[in-house]
């Protein structure tokens, strides 16, 4: 398969007006994303994850190492029809609304008249913006920009999506779309970068992740196989009696297990909040 | 083979007349006449034509215009409107016999203060601004080159400030003639706010190419210093022709070649004085306003290629 992302010793030190070094955003790091792979970037505050995202779109420039993004050099303006991004906020123009918004960034990437008028539509309709299309952006709650951050993202249709904490600012619910408007872009085949210190966001929908700290990779592998400990297991039953419970300890305990725990698994209260409201408003999925 | 950028052509083209306008500039022979139309031709083309070629410098250009109509613009208009009806009602009582010439003059003034105050607070922002609030993250994620992103807010904000300035001046006349009539207009009066128009466009270039390095309020400064140094060209020449030390005369010349001379775009000591200008001396000055502003905006766009967008 090949790679969506190279990234190859690359540094990135921050200087100062006297070109000393000041800090150290990203320190020697080596990291791939395949084609068609959904991938998360982890890591705290202040770890570079950001600091990579600017360097994979040409807005700063690395101090060393390389970069390839879709096969080219971040600064490969053509290459840039291929490539989406979603910033942490929805840094867009206050005095526009939705429609001229899209209208814009939908010229800038030399999107036909015809075709862009109809895929205009068709995000704000994905995004759940149609029927605001008319109200400038600044009078947009935070949830609302995000959307229309995530609009501009599908109106490009790249093959390459870089999203920064994409899921900040909205409520479960709207996080959950966004969700799984990333699972559909990855079976369309399109790969998904995303930046985020939301874990149990990662968790659910990444391929791969990395973990970075102070602008180094700590780690990087599959979800699966990093998360899945292969010395435990999990049994999950329903109508179970007290009585029974006592017989699978014991049977535990005879074969030489060591019993860590028995409970009643609990929802999450993302997934509880999600259920309500659903119920609230009649929506089944 | 590698496709020639935009920005490389008129990087290259704006160099290329200045160095010819350099080596014809000393010189009076048959050349020299010629030479002023074909600069004022040949730049309003690059300056004004060739950009609107590239589809994206228009996109953003267009957007700059449409920010500036949704902003509180037209406000300013009516302010200058009440000013200068309430300048012709109160000095045209004070001032006798020449109430023309006085309110010509004062209106000019007032339209200099718009018109500048305009200008550098729409173009020192155009392109800073868009670093501070991030706008220019997302735009750079589009096949859009940051030459172009430049060039575009250049084009955008000309528009606005020659819109707003012939807008003012159209009140401006109008509003002379309402009151003196046609017998006491002067073409000058119009010349004058052509010179206004071309001394914004200037002050544009350098306020967006200074944009791409300094914040909103140093920028500010900077082009309003600017803007006072060049209207003090004259003075320059003065104290360094009284300087009898070679490197002090050197620094000065080199100065006074760097700083436009903003003094030559305004003509109301001129309609003072009674004295007019032809039309050969606009078409000069023209081809001087927009010579500089390119050569800026050149540099602008040099600067900005490698500016990192996150570093204010």
């Amino acid at each position: 398969m090949e790679n969506a992302i190279e990234i190859k010793a690359l540094k990135k030190i921050y200087r100062d007006f006297w070109n000393r070094p000041k800090v150290t955003a990203v320190n020697g790091l080596d990291l791939t994303v395949k084609k068609g792979e959904i991938f998360g970037m982890l890591g705290p505050n202040g770890s570079g994850k950001t600091t990579v995202l600017k360097l994979l779109l040409g807005l700063i420039f690395p101090s060393s190492g390389s970069i390839k993004v879709m096969g080219a050099s971040p600064e490969n303006i053509g290459n840039k029809k291929n490539i989406g991004y979603m910033p942490e906020e929805s840094y867009l123009y206050g005095f526009l609304n939705a429609d001229e918004i899209l209208d814009f960034y939908g010229k800038l990437n030399a999107m036909p008249e015809k075709i862009r008028k109809k895929r205009i539509n068709e995000v704000l309709d994905i995004v759940g913006l149609s029927e605001a299309r008319k109200r400038r952006v600044a009078d947009y709650s935070k949830g609302m920009s995000r959307r229309i951050g995530l609009a501009q993202v599908l109106l490009k249709d790249p093959d390459l999506v870089l999203l920064d904490e994409p899921t900040i600012g909205l409520d479960p619910i709207g996080a959950g779309e966004i969700k799984n408007i990333i699972k559909k872009l990855k079976d369309r085949g399109k790969t998904v970068l995303l930046s985020s210190h939301l874990l149990a966001e990662v968790q659910t929908i990444c391929d791969r992740i990395a973990i970075l700290y102070n602008g180094k990779l700590v780690r990087e592998g599959n979800v699966d196989d990093l998360l899945t400990e292969g010395n435990k297991t999990e049994i999950i039953v329903s109508g179970l009696k007290t009585g029974d419970i006592d017989k699978i300890k014991e049977l535990i305990s005879g074969s030489g297990g060591d019993l860590i725990s028995v409970d009643h698994p609990s929802e999450t209260l993302e997934s509880l909040f999600i259920k309500l409201i659903r119920e609230k408003s009649g929506k089944n999925n | 083979m590698k496709k020639v950028g935009f920005h490389t052509i008129y990087i290259a083209m704006a160099v290329f007349l200045l160095l010819i306008d350099c080596f014809l500039s000393g010189k009076t022979e048959l050349a020299q006449p010629y030479w002023v139309y074909l600069k004022a031709v040949s730049l309003s083309v690059l300056v004004f034509v060739f950009p609107l070629f590239n589809r994206r410098i228009r996109t953003i250009a267009y957007s700059v215009l449409k920010e500036e109509i949704r902003k509180k613009t037209l406000y300013v208009i009516v302010v200058f409107i009440v000013l200068i009806f309430g300048m012709i009602h109160v000095f045209g009582k004070i001032a006798p016999g020449n109430q023309h010439i006085f309110v010509s003059e004062l209106g000019l003034s007032a339209m200099t203060m718009f018109g500048l105050l305009f200008g550098i607070f729409m173009a020192s922002t155009a392109i800073y601004r868009e670093m501070e609030k991030k706008t220019v993250y997302v735009m750079l994620s589009y096949p859009v080159s940051r030459q172009e992103i430049v060039m575009g807010k250049f084009i955008g904000n000309v528009g606005s400030v020659v819109a707003f300035s012939g807008i003012l001046s159209v009140i401006f006349i109008n509003s002379l003639l309402f009151r003196f009539g046609f017998e006491k207009f002067e073409l000058m009066l119009l010349y004058s706010c052509l010179g206004l128009m071309m001394e914004f466009i200037v002050i544009v270039a350098i306020a967006i190419t200074t944009s791409t390095l300094l914040s909103t309020v140093s920028n500010f400064i900077f082009v309003f210093i600017v803007f006072i140094l060049g209207h003090m060209t004259e003075q320059i020449i003065h104290i360094t022709g009284r300087v009898e030390a070679d490197s002090i005369k050197r620094v000065g010349d080199a100065f006074l070649k760097i700083i436009p001379d903003f003094s030559r775009f305004e003509f109301k000591d001129m309609i003072n004085l009674g004295q007019s200008v032809d039309i050969n001396t606009l078409i000069n000055l023209l081809g001087y306003a927009l010579l500089y502003s390119a050569v800026i905006v050149s540099i602008g766009m040099l600067v900005f290629r490698k500016r990192e967008v996150d570093r204010l």
